[in-house]
């Protein structure tokens, strides 16, 4: 009985916080033609979210791409197909992996720090005094984070998916000796522009870039302003983050590819 | 500038608000007048709505019924545009300072203007450092807000309020933990920005004897009304229990220790003993 | 202020080194990469069954990309496919009568369009048509002799048993299927080794309904696709005696032999350089799994 009420509870307030989140997103967009004015702190903000997320993204493809091309040597040399093997780290970094492990990533670097420094500042009063001072926190706080997550996603991501077939060259022709020539040549034979890095590295790391900055600005925007509230909304940014990531992939690669 | 361009001399003009939070009725058919150019005090039990006022006066905050009018507009009814233009009329001092924590103090005070203006650097250089002057801060422009004192971050905030001089200001509770020589430094910093400038200022606050100093006119609101009001030295005298018990400091009186809570000795689980 | 602009420093090197690794991406390792840019033109093709093709598949001429497939369409009314080919401009020179063919890349590769050079001196212009063109039902109907489909015959009639022998079965297991003419008549009910002559026994069920198979039928072993699963094809022969319970199958085609002719049909092999193709027979059975 207990149990139910409060599952159902549990149900609508998530189905209230996506109604919620929806809301927001708008507010985020109307705010974004005001924002434009804070350039300054739309960089400030890429530099955070951004350009800081390097190191673990770079480390990260590295080895994903590494470990990928260990794996699929043994299974194709099973077919006598190794020389396939840095085609398939190409297309699965650059369709799947890529945009999901660099989400998932960001989510738990950028996202975080987003929603606790937000938060924060609501606790500590920053954006009201920014609403009085005429200043809008939407336009100045919430917009430019956003849009700062919705460009640094997709480059990330792409230094990513670039880090993952270095990884996999170094594993499959520096170590494992499979010819230069035929894993360059097999992957730029396979590989197409439109199927797999337009609609897999960009389109897909674009959405997610979206999904994760929106759910990071609001989860720090509503946060409760106490210390309690502030770190429960960051855990909260992280489990909503990587729920709707790999949501949204399934739903992507349905209509994308 | 101001008070030249209105010949009424009544700022804020504020009646029949009437505000419920959560069940409970804040503010009752308030009026209030707050005369242009001179240092009003706001006084009252903490819980009574003095922010919760002054966020009302802000435009942050809407009241179920009643006009709030400030130089003539009535808040609630500014768009979006007008209200942020008319919060750039006024200087805000937040009850914890609230400095923008990513700033030194020297971008903090510069960020009003920063925002609103396309000045050169030169120009907010020296607006800024005038401001840091006048608050006796400009040799910590490059220091962090987490650098400094409470009664320091009061003042940077205070600079940051005048720093595109309003016409109002409005200070929350701007005497609560500072030693006495901050405190009588804020208060200073108060008369001189009201004698020199002719800011009207609002300031919500306990410290009579502090109020007494710089106040020219006194409102005390308890029920979300408002009890009393009248000149600093007078208020106390009218004699009426509310002034009674709040400028003597009584337990005892009209405003209730207990926040508004069910019957007790239900509450402990014992019968009612009335009934 | 300096803090300001080294902010906007890191921030343009993040965005110049994010946009550096898209362009690594999309032309170093895509097919971008094998893509001639420059000025090109239309020439159209009619297909009868233009198979798996797609807009952007390459045009070849010798193996070497000249252009790609502009579009696909299909005439209303009429069964052909109306293929336009866009060629770069600097191969210019091709004989009006060349033949258009679709090609696959491998066997299980995307599909392309080769143009074979005619001896005609006109020479094809912006917009004219490649008259002689050969769809890519030839390649597949070839394949198809090699590639039976379906399971195994189901067993309702009885069956009877015949042997053959085999100097290399593969992968051929017990419970592999046994076809003729593509269609499943039993299936193999064992495999031995039989170490006096060095070579597999493999005993074969074959459903009572197909007892009119000739005696001198060959077997042969066959693979369902590249990668697919071994079976055991008859061909038949021209005895009028039938196969009885218990015959022995003297004309039999092992292994290795199908990989050799699937060897002729990897046109354009996508690069297994590891010499496989064409190894010597006697390899051992279980060489792959
Ligand atoms: N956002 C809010 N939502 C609900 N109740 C509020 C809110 N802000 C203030 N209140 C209530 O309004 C009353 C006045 O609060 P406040 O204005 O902060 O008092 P004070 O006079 O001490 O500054 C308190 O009882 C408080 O509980
Ligand atoms: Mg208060």
């Amino acid at each position: 009985m207990n149990a139910r009420i409060e599952r159902d509870n549990v149900v609508t307030q998530a189905l209230g916080q996506i109604g919620n989140c929806g809301v927001f997103l708008l507010q985020i967009l109307a705010a974004i033609p005001r924002s434009l004015r804070y350039g300054r702190e739309t960089v400030r903000q890429l530099w955070f979210v951004g350009a800081m997320s390097l190191t673990i993204i770079m480390t990260c493809g590295l080895f994903v791409g590494m470990v990928l091309e260990l794996q699929l040597y043994h299974v194709l040399s099973m077919f006598g197909s190794t020389s396939m093997s840095g085609t398939v780290v190409a297309i699965a970094t650059y369709r799947e992996l890529g945009p999901v492990v660099t989400a998932l990533l960001f989510a738990g670097r950028a996202g975080t720090a987003i929603t606790a420094e937000i938060g924060l500042m609501r606790a500590t009063d920053q954006i009201s005094a920014m609403e009085l001072m005429a200043v809008d926190p939407l336009a100045y706080v919430a917009a430019p984070r956003f849009l700062a997550g919705l460009v640094a996603m997709p480059l990330l991501c792409c230094v990513f998916c670039a880090l993952a077939v270095f990884g996999g060259h170094l594993v499959g022709v520096s170590w494992l000796g499979i010819d230069n020539g035929t894993f360059w040549s097999n992957m730029t034979a396979t590989v197409d522009v439109w199927q797999d890095i337009v609609s897999g590295v960009i389109w897909k790391s674009l959405a997610f870039g979206a999904v994760v900055a929106l759910i990071a600005v609001y989860q720090g925007y509503t946060a409760p302003p106490t210390s309690e509230g502030v770190a429960y909304a960051t855990t909260r940014t992280v489990v909503a983050s990587s729920i709707a990531i790999l949501a949204l992939d399934f739903v992507l690669t349905a209509f994308l590819m | 500038m101001n008070a030249a361009a209105s010949p009424d001399d009544t700022l804020i003009r504020i009646r029949g608000l009437t505000t419920v939070l959560n069940g409970k009725k804040v503010f009752d058919a308030l009026d209030m007048d707050i005369p242009r150019g001179r240092v009003t005090a706001i006084m009252g039990p903490s819980g009574t709505g003095k922010t919760t006022l002054l966020k009302h006066i802000t435009g942050q905050m809407h009241g179920d019924a009643g006009q709030i009018l400030v130089d003539g507009r009535n808040v609630p009814d500014l768009s979006r545009e007008a209200l942020y233009a008319l919060r750039e009329k006024i200087g805000y001092l937040f009850q914890n300072s609230a400095l923008l924590t990513d700033f030194d103090v020297f971008e903090n005070v510069a960020f009003p203007l920063r925002q609103h203006t396309k000045l050169p650097e030169v120009l907010i250089r020296n607006l800024v450092l005038t401001k840091l002057q006048a608050v006796g801060l400009r040799g910590a422009a490059q220091l962090m807000p987490s650098e400094l004192s409470g009664g320091m971050a009061r003042r940077v905030a205070l600079a940051r309020a005048i720093v595109f001089d309003p016409m109002l200001i409005l200070y929350d509770e701007p005497f609560v933990g500072l030693d006495p020589i901050a405190l009588n430094q804020v208060l200073k910093l108060i008369r001189t920005l009201n004698e020199t400038l002719g800011i009207t200022s609002v300031l919500v606050a306990h410290e009579l004897e502090a109020i007494k100093q710089v106040a020219d006119h006194i409102f005390l609101i308890a029920n979300g009304k408002v009890v009393a009001q009248g000149d600093p030295r007078t208020i106390a005298d009218d004699g009426s229990p509310w002034t009674r018990q709040f400028f003597g400091g009584d337990a005892d009186g009209p405003v209730p220790f207990q926040y508004p809570a069910g019957d007790y000795a239900e509450a402990l689980g014992f019968p009612r003993s009335g009934a | 202020m300096s803090q300001r602009k080294s902010y906007a420093v890191g921030t343009g090197l993040f965005i110049v080194l994010g946009f550096a690794a898209l362009a690594y991406l999309a032309t170093q390792t895509s097919s971008v990469a094998n893509r001639q840019q420059g000025a090109s033109y239309t020439v159209d093709a009619q297909f009868e069954n233009i198979g798996q093709l797609k807009e952007r598949a390459p045009v070849k001429i010798a193996g070497v990309r000249v252009g790609q497939v502009q579009s696909i369409g299909l005439e209303p009314g009429k069964s052909v496919a109306d293929v336009k080919l866009a060629i770069d401009k600097r191969y210019a020179d091709i004989p009006a009568d060349s033949v258009a063919t679709i090609f696959t890349s491998g066997l299980l590769g995307d599909q392309y369009v080769g143009i074979e050079y005619g001896h005609s001196k006109d020479r094809v212009a912006d917009g004219s048509k490649l008259a002689l063109t050969r769809s890519s039902e030839p390649l597949e109907e070839m394949l198809g002799k090699f590639f039976g489909a379906g399971g195994a015959a189901d067993n309702i009639g009885g069956s009877y048993r015949v042997t053959a022998r085999f100097s290399n079965v593969g992968s051929l297991s017990a419970g592999s299927p046994v076809k003729m003419a593509g269609v499943p008549i039993g299936q193999v009910v064992s495999v031995q080794a039989e170490p006096a002559k060095l070579d597999a026994l493999v005993t074969l069920a074959i459903d009572n309904r197909y007892n009119q198979i000739p005696d001198d039928s060959a077997a042969a072993v066959f693979t369902s696709g590249l990668i697919g699963s071994q079976y055991v094809a008859i061909q038949p022969g021209g005895s009028p005696d039938m196969l009885k319970n218990g015959d022995e199958m003297i004309l039999t085609q092992s292994a290795m032999q199908l990989e050799d002719l699937i060897g002729k049909f990897l046109v354009n092999g996508s690069g297994s350089s590891d010499g496989k193709q064409g190894a010597n027979p006697p390899t051992p059975p279980a060489g792959k799994h």
